[in-house]
């Protein structure tokens, strides 16, 4: 059995962490805040549960359960044949650990990580072995969504960057492989550009949120709108991606007005406060 | 005028969209002529209509006497007169070229009833560069309906400068007596709504696969598997054609003069080649079947 260190248990870690030992692998899973941790297992276990009721879970929660373990360092490091951070979201903070990492695991081990925003190719030089890093972007919430961006550094070798998809398909996810370090990777560019569009259209009085949002339901058959979108993910994450697009010089891709900042500001930040384009009841459905 | 009083519907072009327009406006109670220079495509029209009706009945989606007042409600003819003299609306779907179209909002506003509102179908020409040649360009607008307009459910109405309230809250409240969801353009851009979105995630998808970031089969995924879109930019564009994408930008470039709307290589290469897409068997993707 091969194992896996998930290195922080957050939303993106704890889903990572579960989607891992859902397909067979043993899990460390790694915080310091040991009530992020715990909060990371009642998590897993709610997940587990609501997908064995739902007749989608191979096995009986507590076998999937049994295969994770909670750590609150990174002593496990050595045992892992798959190291993933998902750590927040702060470039030093990310590269200390990946530094800690190099140091404390096999040589041959991959190093990955979930950052949405940061080029995997300064992670990478903080570490000796830049050839084994690699990008593995997950989406929230991970046991539902099947995509999985690989992403590939400046030095990543092509073998690892080959074994990082076939991991994502061992995890049962559809790997997107993104052969060049740019900002935003691919999801995050086409998202955004988007976005702007839409942004630009009600900023214009062209068309209402709720217009776009049908028009791109209805006509193209998009599962949720742009704004939709937004709201689930939520909007200072929204505004983070644009800032961190802005940030490696892309800013024909961030919006070309302050409508997110604001919304942000006045702390309609999405579904997740219960307001955001849209209102939402306290069980988070639409009203 | 209000909705009310909109009673004879005029659909003028019965190809692709116009045939289907005639008769989802026919089975929402409206009388509706529909009509076309072209005779076998009239005539293609109405065998459409008369197939599509009993087929609903055998289905169970509609009672047999749905259907036959629907089949009462539609007439087919060839003269454009004859459709228009008594339509309180106008919604035309001819060919996507403007001076075939301004020479039809000419001939209608000459035939048509003085109170009719004239709609146009186009994805792309806007209604101001039509209202120009009749005398009611208040009364003037695009009604956009998606492919296949019985079945999308979306209409886009888009109100230029020229374009009245009344005429569009009628065509608004219009597309819901047709169980349409109608999205109110407030004002009148090129590509209306949902092209301006398409087209910002095309230029994106054709730079991170120029810049070989990614494989467009990868970026189509992308949009298929992570972003809940029925598919990406590269098979939607195998479906509306690359000659027309190769020919649009084109365009768009011999407006601006800039480099950036260029078509991009990969695109110019397929164009030359003749890979239009689906219906030429290849584009992106192949399709043996359709050689």
């Amino acid at each position: 059995m091969e194992h896996v260190l998930v290195v922080g248990a957050g939303f993106m870690g704890s889903g990572i962490a579960q989607v891992c030992a859902q397909a067979g692998y043993r899990v460390y899973l790694m915080d310091i805040e040991p009530a992020v941790a715990a909060r990371a297992l009642k998590d897993i276990r709610w997940s587990v549960e609501k997908l064995a009721a739902k007749g989608v879970l191979k096995e009986l929660p507590p076998q999937v359960l049994a295969r994770i373990s909670l750590e609150k360092d990174l002593m496990s490091a050595a045992q892992a044949d798959w190291i993933i951070e998902a750590a927040w979201e702060e470039e030093q903070l990310k590269r200390d650990i990946f530094q800690e990492l190099d140091r404390m695991s096999r040589p041959e081990t991959p190093l990955a990580t979930n950052t949405s925003s940061i080029p995997i190719t300064r992670l990478a030089a903080s570490t000796t072995r830049p050839e084994r890093v690699l990008g593995l972007h997950f989406f929230g919430p991970v046991p539902l969504m099947r995509l999985v961006e690989v992403v590939k550094g400046e030095k990543t070798s092509p073998q690892v960057f080959e074994r990082g998809a076939a991991f994502v398909q061992a995890l049962g996810k559809t790997p997107l492989r993104v052969q060049r370090d740019v900002p935003g990777f691919v999801m995050n560019r086409i998202f955004s550009a988007a976005f702007r569009e839409a942004v630009g259209l009600v900023e214009q009085g062209i068309a209402t949120v709720e217009d776009i949002d049908a028009g791109m339901r209805l006509g193209y058959g998009w599962a949720v709108g742009p704004f939709e979108i937004a709201d689930l993910a939520g909007l200072d994450t929204v505004a983070r991606v644009g800032h961190s697009l802005q940030a490696l010089g892309e800013n024909h891709l961030a919006p070309s007005s302050n409508m997110i900042e604001r919304m942000v500001a006045a702390g309609n930040l999405g579904r997740k406060v219960g307001h955001g384009f849209y209102h939402y009841s306290p069980e988070g459905k639409r009203i | 005028m209000n909705i009310n009083d909109v009673k004879n519907i005029a659909v003028i072009g019965a190809g692709n969209m116009g045939h289907q327009i005639a008769l989802l406006s026919a089975l929402h109670g409206y009388k509706t002529t529909c009509t076309d220079v072209k005779e076998d495509i009239l005539k293609k029209a109405e065998t459409f209509a008369n197939s599509y009706l009993p087929e609903r009945v055998r289905k169970g989606k509609l009672t047999q006497e749905q259907a036959d007042r629907a089949r009462a409600n539609l007439s087919f003819t060839s003269n454009l007169k004859e459709a228009v003299k008594d339509a309180d609306y106008v919604i035309e779907a001819v060919l996507e070229i403007l001076d075939v179209k301004r020479k039809v909002f000419a001939e209608v506003d000459r035939l048509a009833p003085p109170h009719a509102i004239l709609a146009t179908n186009s994805s792309f020409i806007v209604s101001s560069r039509l209202a120009d040649v009749t005398q009611r360009p208040d009364k003037v607008l695009n009604l956009h309906f998606f492919n296949p307009a019985l079945v999308m459910k979306l209409v886009e109405v888009v109100q230029g400068p020229h374009v009245s309230d009344e005429t569009t809250q009628i065509s608004l409240a219009l597309c819901e007596r047709l169980e349409k969801v109608g999205v109110h353009l407030q004002k009148e851009v090129e590509g209306f709504l949902l092209n301006r979105i398409l087209t910002a995630i095309a230029r994106e998808a054709f730079w991170l696969l120029e810049m070989g970031v990614a494989s467009f089969e990868d970026i189509d995924k992308a949009q298929i598997y992570g972003a809940g879109h029925p598919m990406g930019a590269f098979r939607l564009m195998d479906l509306t054609g690359l000659d027309l994408a190769y020919i649009r930008s084109m365009e768009k470039f011999r407006e601006t003069g800039d480099p950036a709307d260029l078509p991009a290589p990969s695109l110019v290469e397929r164009y030359m080649k003749g890979w239009y897409g689906e219906k030429a068997g290849k584009g992106w993707y192949d399709y043996p079947e359709k050689k």
